[in-house]
């Protein structure tokens, strides 16, 4: 996708992200039309932030600085084999071993330790 | 090995009927590109016209308190503008569309705008009927819309509705207060529901056997209730509680029929919805020449912001 | 604390809230003039917060002054004829094109910063808890018109000679906010504000600003490094009741509504 044939363009588009508070990672949240970074800041803050009781940072990028993945390569994130080797929920059967040991519900190992 | 086009025709169809979402750099057909940006570019139009009237009362507000909520509720539509627009943007970026174009489009009349923003705001009651009832009615729209299998759409109308709430509320707050009010508050709330019942009603759109357009777009899930189905939720959900404050709603058809389970009413004068909209209303011409006139003042402004096309790859 | 106080000082008090509450309630309806009509629609969103802003410090202002006389911010704001204003006439000049816009906005901005500054160090409480918390809202505006004042100061540009020639206007009216009132003397005197030279503050601000731009400044550059009043003044006598036909046309819109029945809820 190209931009039509024209002299000037006054705007790009910036994709906008902001970080609520330090526990939080910065968010997308929209886009606009700014002609620079510093605008882009500026216009952000009261675009999208007029509802929001806490932010503490804004990130703005041009949309033509961000690479992407394709929608129609749907392959490109399967996972079809068993995994559960690394999730906790494969290791459900160390429950039933534990019970062997009669081990006190307090004071003694916990279980996974 | 290239699908056909008739083979991604009828998958896209097949995804659309199993209720999945299109993404603005996925393929899509022609007309679904069409389709949906007709609609969100006249939602977009909507939200910034829809300013200039409401914008008429901020100066005039009658206290701090209103002065600031309609401030608010108007800086509200011009938000859900910049948000419809963008959304419009991205879509119609192939096509060569941007929001110049899209201006230029709505200045033309060659693009449309709801038929409610092209009436006169008389008096302050007619800013409480718009900020209660005419959002109340684009809010029974935007929450199907939710539903939308154009994801773009979908997500911004998110934000949109949550912002709507308090323009509602804002705008009860207005009537219940001049209901309880001088007789003369009485008298201009009730005169400012009549002058808005007809428009209310035109707001949804003809019953679906009479456009074309709206076929295409319920095909497509762009939208899910058809106009009919909305009209009569806004009537369920408005009509007792307008009738409950003690006002007159001027249509004495309207009622709410137990067997058919649907409200009766005088069928609205279609032929005038379609001149209003087509840009005949009667402040149409006004209107759409003070944002032509604001829009060209403003083209100094965004001269100077200009950079070269070679520039902005950099 | 306010028990101890003269009518004269309460009435001094009164008079300098009145003042601030004022300036910030014709510039919010000036700013609220904008809305939908703004070049861009980002920005028509941003300029709206910052006319919410204007209008919630008056309104604080107003709360402020409500408290110590017992009187109805609304009935003060809407209920006054334009002889009773106490606004210096910057504020309500009508509304120009986007860059008398911006340079008003900028040169005032600029000055409540300092003026902001000053309150906060008031021995009247409130006004200095009420000046902390505008002050943290107003940082915003001073990044918000820097910015703009830039842009639109581009070399060769009609929106250079517009700003020029907005300027022309605007900066002799600047003299009008420097006026010190009966009311400031006597709350100086008393303790409650120290004595403070706002217009070299805010000439240290506004001047370098505008020279590093190239346009026209309200000051002259000193051997000390100080900023000194170029000279020109316009549009003086606001703060002590002196106003134009321009607040009377304001008013007449702003009160529209409220004159139909004021002692109407609405």
């Amino acid at each position: 996708m190209t931009l039509p044939p024209e002299g000037k363009a006054p705007f790009f588009v910036y994709e906008i992200f902001i970080q609520r508070d330090h526990a939080s990672q910065h968010e997308h949240v929209y886009s606009l039309l700014a002609p620079d970074d510093e605008m882009a800041l500026v216009l952000a803050r009261e675009n999208f932030l007029r509802r929001e009781e806490t932010c503490i940072n804004i990130w703005a990028v041009r949309r033509d600085h961000i690479a992407a993945t394709p929608y129609d390569d749907p392959d490109l994130f399967a996972r079809t084999t068993d995994r559960s080797y690394r999730n906790p929920s494969g290791y459900r059967q160390n429950m039933v071993k534990w019970r062997k040991y009669k081990v006190l519900a307090h004071g003694g190992p916990e279980e996974g330790e | 090995m290239n699908p056909s086009l008739d083979e991604r025709l009828a998958a896209f169809q097949a995804r659309i009927d199993a209720g999945d979402r299109i993404e603005a750099s996925e393929w899509m057909p022609d007309d679904y590109r069409l389709g949906a940006l007709r609609l969100i570019q006249m939602h977009a139009n909507s939200e910034i016209m829809g300013a200039l009237p409401e914008r008429e009362w901020v100066p005039k507000a009658p206290t701090l308190r209103r002065k600031l909520a309609i401030l608010a509720k108007v800086q509200d539509e011009m938000g859900h503008g910049q948000l419809l627009f963008r959304v419009a943007e991205d879509l119609g970026r192939p096509l060569g569309k941007g929001r110049k174009e899209m201006m230029e489009e709505l200045l033309s009349g060659k693009a449309h705008f709801h038929n409610v923003f092209h009436y006169p705001v008389p008096t302050w009651a007619d800013a409480g009927v718009i900020a209660w009832l005419v959002d109340g009615a684009a809010v029974v729209t935007q929450g199907s819309l939710l539903k939308t299998s154009y994801a773009p759409y979908a997500r911004c109308l998110e934000r949109i509705c949550a912002e709507e709430v308090f323009h509602i509320q804002h705008g009860e707050d207005i009537c219940l207060t001049l209901m309880e009010g001088t007789p003369a508050q009485r008298q201009m709330l009730q005169e400012a529901l009549e002058r808005w019942w007809q428009p209310l009603m035109h707001f949804f759109g003809p019953k679906e056997n009479l456009s074309h357009h709206s076929n295409v777009l319920l095909r497509y899930r762009l939208k899910v209730k058809t106009n009919e189905e909305l009209r009569q939720k806004f009537l369920s959900k408005y009509a007792p509680k307008i009738q409950a404050l003690g006002l007159h709603i001027p249509d004495p058809n309207l009622r709410y029929d137990q067997t058919t389970q649907a409200w009766e009413y005088t069928e609205p004068d279609w032929d005038l919805f379609f001149q209003v909209v087509k840009g005949n209303g009667p402040k149409s011409a006004e209107r759409l020449g003070l944002r032509r006139m604001s829009y060209e003042e403003g083209q100094w402004v965004r001269a100077v912001l200009e950079r070269p096309l070679a520039e902005a790859g950099d | 604390m306010t028990g101890q106080w003269s009518p004269e000082l309460r009435q001094a008090i009164a008079g300098f809230l009145q003042s601030l509450a004022d300036e910030k309630l014709a510039l919010g309806h000036r700013d609220s003039e904008w809305l939908g009509h703004a070049p861009h629609i980002e920005e028509d969103v941003a300029w709206a917060s910052i006319s919410q802003d204007e209008i919630g410090h008056a309104e604080l202002y107003l709360q402020l002054l409500g408290d110590l006389m017992g009187v109805d911010p609304d009935a003060t704001a809407f209920g006054r004829m334009p002889e009773a204003w106490r606004s210096a006439q910057l504020l309500a000049l009508p509304n120009g094109d986007f860059a008398h816009a911006i340079a008003r906005h900028f040169l005032y901005d600029q000055y409540d910063a300092v003026r902001l500054e000053w309150l906060r160090q008031s021995g009247y409480q409130p006004l200095a808890e009420a000046a902390a918390r505008i002050a943290r809202e107003e940082r915003y505006h001073v990044v918000h018109f820097s910015a703009w004042l830039t842009r639109l100061a581009t070399p060769a540009s009609e929106a250079r000679q517009r700003l020029i020639a907005a300027l022309g206007e605007l900066l002799p009216a600047c003299a009008g906010l420097f006026e010190r009132t009966a009311e400031e003397e006597l709350l100086c005197g008393a303790g409650l504000l120290p004595w403070v030279d706002l217009q070299t503050q805010w000439l240290a601000r506004v001047c370098p600003v505008l020279d590093g731009l190239g346009l026209p400044s309200p000051g002259v550059l000193q051997a000390d490094g100080s900023w000194q009043w170029r000279g020109g003044a316009s549009h003086q006598g606001g703060r002590r009741g002196q106003q134009t036909a321009d607040l009377q046309a304001l008013l007449d819109v702003m009160c529209e509504v409220y004159r139909q029945d004021p002692a109407a809820h609405w």
